[in-house]
Formats: structure tokens, sequence, C-alpha cells
């Protein structure tokens, strides 16, 4: 007998994908967890669980029968992992799978974000598109080979920043306390944040988001940046401080920043209006605050790559 | 011994550490333009900044009497006639020939790049999604990844081989078409014998190349149906490259998924300022989606323009040392 699992049509997708669920379950189709009854839950053995739903105590207790949980993102913000795991459900995510399967979108956004920041490419876009023609209205400070990148946690997506900064001849360092030696070759390794912040054109986040990595990036640290750099984060929201972030934006400490990420998003009642957001409110009235509804692993290929890859584990998981 | 004599007009708009330097190094005269040069100054000059817009040709010149260099801190010096210049015992110094300094102004190149990354990750539409109100992840994807993107370069010279080595970064399958260049500095680039294999072999085409001769436009509609269904087309080199009508016509019905344009391809043409809001390829901009357009700012940075600025005059100051 093949283990029931639940697909929800909220997670779209590929077709591909969905033929191969059809093939390895007895699967149920529901539209979204809002569509979830007690009787079934009771009676799964697998799900597939999408990002915007929370999968917490309550949930979980009413899945008696439940194994395994599976997620295609690369981490699981929506999966109360430890309650699970304590009654022995197995809860799967990317996050170790995606260095051998060459996911790149992320760190690839990281990157554009970063030159059409630099570049003030929707600003200048917008006013061309509005008919103005002006060469000289859009100079960046400084051309990226003369930069200097600095790197704030060197795990997979960390480095491969590191090796596009290589590539585009600048000066990279790194600040992870975890990983003494440098993963890359010409890339520096730095002590400490200050330091770091400090000797960096632009500083780009990638660390795990933790009781100790909230808001790491506050006003105390801004004040350390070198004035006129700019900040990148694709990482998580809560990394970074909003109110400090205004601040250092307002006072031109910063020349600018880049956020394809806000603290808010997972938070259980965020709806996706964010008119009232103070980063969009300062985001419509300057042209130094690029933001972009984390986007970052968004391709087709990738989702077709990491669906099924999810989708291989969870078969893994419910054999045994 | 006195400092050679040198005007520089301030229609040039240079930095300030690059007029200090003139100050240091010349009896600096400085006019805002050409407009307001006079006969019995040029007669007493050494040196010139020529500024671009004005046109250095055999009367202008020949209204020197003493003059020795003129300088212009661009790659080429089309508003002097450098050939009669010479002839006159005159030297034009500017960047062309500088190929180890140039290969130091990385901000064209980067912004291949930058256009690249907004138009396939949809930087900016997502961005008004957002100044909107919106937040929602599932509305902006991409076709691709760029690690699995192919990247074609149309003239692998120095702005070229730049383009190359970030879509190596990047682990692209970089594929060039340049029938002068057999050797490239960059290694696994692979050669296409011609533009027509280039661009059906290739998810991204940067365009890097001089205009070819006469009329035609490189990318017409004929070269544009031998694309790639769902690539990009990228031109921070020559706006005429390109063909508006074809280009436009390939963003709506393929088979461009996008494109991004910092040289407009009316650009240097009568007029084309004065009806910006009529234009063919802004109205398209403005209605959809898939192409950014840059207003001509590939090389603007301003520690690009410091420093070749400073380059120039530094071989100004060494020419006049040298014929002292």
């Amino acid at each position: 007998m093949k283990p029931k699992v639940v697909y929800y049509e909220v997670l779209n997708y590929r077709p591909e994908n969905q033929k191969l669920l059809e093939e390895n379950f007895d699967l149920v189709r529901l539209e979204s967890p809002d569509d979830d009854t007690p009787e079934l839950l009771a009676t799964l053995d697998g799900i597939l669980a999408p990002l915007k739903y929370y999968w917490g105590k309550e949930k979980i207790d009413a899945c008696t029968k439940l194994r395994a949980i599976a997620s295609n993102t690369g981490g699981a913000p929506h999966i109360d992992t430890e309650y699970a795991n304590s009654k022995s459900i197995k809860v799967m995510h990317l996050q170790d799978q995606f260095e051998d399967m060459k996911i790149t979108p992320t760190p690839e956004l990281t990157w554009g974000l970063m030159m059409a920041l630099v570049r003030r490419i929707p600003w200048s876009h917008k006013a061309v598109t509005g008919g103005q023609w002006n060469r000289n209205a859009w100079a960046c400070p400084k051309m990226f080979s003369k930069m200097e990148l600095g790197i704030i946690g060197i795990g997979r997506v960390g480095q491969y920043v590191a090796r596009y900064g290589v590539g585009f001849g600048m000066k990279v360092r790194y600040y992870d306390p975890f990983v003494e030696k440098s993963p890359i070759e010409g890339v520096i390794r730095v002590e400490s944040l200050e330091e770091l912040v400090s000797n960096s054109d632009v500083v780009s986040l990638h660390v795990m988001l933790s009781e100790k990595t909230k808001n790491l990036i506050n006003k105390a640290v801004l004040d350390k940046f070198r004035p006129g750099s700019y900040l990148i984060n694709t990482g998580r929201g809560p990394l970074l401080e909003t109110s400090a972030l205004l601040e250092a934006l307002e006072s031109g400490r910063l020349a600018g920043a880049a956020l394809d990420v806000i603290p808010e998003e997972f938070d259980h009642d965020f709806t996706g209006d964010i008119s009232d957001h103070p980063l969009v409110k300062y985001a419509n009235k300057h042209e130094n605050l690029l933001i972009t509804p984390h986007i970052a692993g968004s391709t087709f290929d990738a989702w077709r790559l990491t669906q099924e890859r999810a989708i291989r584990m969870l078969i893994d998981a419910l054999k045994s | 011994m006195s400092k050679p004599k040198v005007i520089y007009y301030g229609v040039s708009e240079y930095q300030p550490e690059s007029i200090q330097m003139m100050e240091d190094n010349f009896d600096l005269v400085r006019l805002n333009t050409p407009d307001e040069d006079t006969l019995e100054l040029l007669s007493s000059v050494d040196g010139i900044i020529a500024p671009l817009k004005f046109l250095y040709d055999k009367e202008k010149i020949d209204s020197f009497s003493k003059l020795k260099i003129i300088g212009t801190a661009c790659t080429g010096a089309p508003h002097v006639d450098v050939e009669y210049a010479n002839s006159k015992g005159i030297k034009v110094m500017y960047l062309r020939h500088e190929k180890e300094f140039l290969k130091t102004i990385t901000p064209t190149a980067e912004m291949s790049f930058a256009l690249l990354f907004a138009v396939s990750r949809r930087i900016p539409w997502a961005f008004k999604a957002v100044c909107g109100g919106t937040w929602n992840r599932n509305d902006w994807p991409s076709q691709r990844m760029l690690s699995r993107m192919d990247l074609g370069i149309v003239g692998l010279g120095r702005l070229g081989i730049m383009v190359a080595r970030y879509g190596k970064a990047f682990e692209m399958k970089v594929r060039y078409f340049d029938p002068f260049v057999d050797e490239p500095e960059v290694d696994n680039l692979e050669r296409v014998s011609s533009l027509e294999e280039l661009v059906s072999k290739s998810d991204v085409i940067s365009l890097h190349t001089h205009l070819p001769e006469g009329d035609g436009h490189m990318i017409d509609a004929e070269m544009l149906s031998k694309f790639k269904t769902g690539s990009y087309l990228i031109n921070t080199a020559r706006g005429p490259l390109i063909d508006e009508q074809a280009l436009i016509e390939a963003l709506k019905n393929g088979p461009l998924a996008g494109a991004g344009i910092d040289v407009h391809p009316l650009e240097f043409e009568k007029g084309f300022f004065d009806n910006l809001n009529d234009d063919p390829l802004i109205q398209y901009a403005k209605e959809h989606d898939n192409l950014v357009l840059a207003p001509h700012i590939g090389g603007c940075s301003v520690d690009a323009w410091r420093i070749t600025q400073e380059h120039v005059i530094g071989m100004m100051i060494d020419a006049f040392e040298s014929r002292k």
C-alpha cells in the first residue's frame, strides 16, 4: 500500500512533479491547509507543507499517524520542527541539499540587487520611462572593481557571493565565527563584525536566524559601517533592525540598501499587505532603498528541481 | 621654469581632485566653454583640455600658435581632427592606446550585468509591486538561474572580455563571436564562427562591439528571429547596433524574454531628446515588464571619471616634461 500524502494546490508544483507524487503516494489533493479536516489529518503518513501555513503543536497533534513533513524550501520557519521531532515526525527541508544540486538563484539575486542598487537601475529606468534622459544624474560613487565586499556568514550562499566578488575584481572579506579557515582563495577572514563593516563598501548578510542573530545589524553596528556604504539582505528579515536601517539611510551613513526579506513576512498574521510598512513608506519617498518580495529563490528551474528533491526525500522517509 | 599654460573648460565637469592636479601642475586658465575663447588667449596657451561637444577642426586648431598638447579624458577623440593636429606637431592625448590602464576601468562591463540581473530577475517591477503595498513571493518567478544559462558575447574587446569573466564567475557557459580574437585572455571560452550561431545558442547575448560600416543594424529583424526563444539581449555598447522596431517586435512576440538597454538606438539622432515620450521603445517600456532602459549611464561612476581625468592629465604632464 502506498503511503497517504496530502498535496496542496497552493504549492503549484510543476506538472512532472505532480506526476511523481501520483506515482508514489496515495495522494489527496486539497486547495490549501484551510481545507484540512481532523478526519483527514488523522489518516496522513506524510505532508508537503506550503510556506505560508504554520504547522504548530495543535496542527501536528491532529496528525496522529504522521511520519514525515517535507518542504521544498531552504529552511522550515513554518514548521515547529522541535515539537514534530518530539513526536517522532521527521521534518525535511533543503538546507543541506542545495549544495550538490547547484541551486544558485539566491546568491545570484543577492548580486542582482547589489548591482541594481549601486547602479540605480530601478530609478533611472523610471526616469527614462517618465521621459527623462539625463546621463549625469545617475552616477554611482565607485566601480565594483574598486569596492570592498564584506560577507557576514560564509555558508553556502555567502561562498557563492564571495566568489562573485572575486570575479568582479573586488577585495572580499568575511566574518563568520564558525569558519576559521577561508574556504575561498583570496577571501580574507576578519575577527569581528565591527572590523568587517568598517572596512567594506558593500556588506551582504548570509547568516541563519536565531535568538542570537536577531537584530544582528542594529544601530550600534550600523554606526560602524563605512560612510556611504551599501547593505544587502537576502538572508532573513529579523537580522536587520528596521528602525536602525531607516535612520542610517536617512542620515547618509548608508548610501543605500537592498532587501529581499522583511522581519514580519513569516508572522502568523502577515497578510501580504505592506502599504503601511515603514520600509515601504520610506522606499516610496527616496531613491536608495530597493525592496523585492522574497524572490531570491524564485526561478522555474530551481522550483522544478527543489520540488523533485523534496518529493524524493519524502518517498525515502516514508519507505522505512 | 614656468608651468605650461593650459585651458580647462568648466563644461568638462572634472572632479575636484582632477582640477586640483591641474592647478598644481599647470598655469591653469579656467573658462566655462570654448565659446569664451579669445584669439589672444589661444595664441598664448601650451595645452587645452578639449570638451567633448566642441569641435577642434582645422580652423580651430589654426587659431592656436603655441599649442603643443590637446588632452581629453575619453577613449577616443571624435571631436578632434587628430591627423591635422599631429601634422602641426600637436599631440592629442586620449585613452584608446592606454590598454593596461583601461583594463582597470570596469563600470560599463559591470553595467551589462546589472541590466541582465534587473531584467532577468524582474527587479524593477517586483520593486514597484512592493512600493504599491503588495508582498507576494510567487508573482515574480524568473525562467532560469544564471548558472544554467549560456552567455554569448558579441565582440571580445576590452569590455567583452570583462563580461566573459563575470559570466565565468557565475558558472555560465561562455561563447563569443569576434572575427579578430583567436586567443582570448580568459580560459574556456568557446569561439563560434558566426553571429547567427552565437545567438542561436545563447540564453543571454551581450553586445560589446563598434558600429558596423554602413547603414544596417547588426541586430535586425532577421537576426532576432534566430535568437533562442526566451533569451535576453543586453546592449551597453552602441544604440544603433539594434533596430528599434525589430527589438520591440521581438520583445512583444518573441523570441526575446527581455532586454536591457543602456544605449538607445536613436540616442544620437537629431530631435531624440525633444520627443522622448513619443519614442516607441520608451513607450513600450512604460507598458511592459520585460524591457529595462537606462539613460546611457554605463560609464557613469565618479571614481572612473576621476581616475581617467587624472590619467590624461598625467599623460599631459609627462609630455610637457619630455619637451623641456
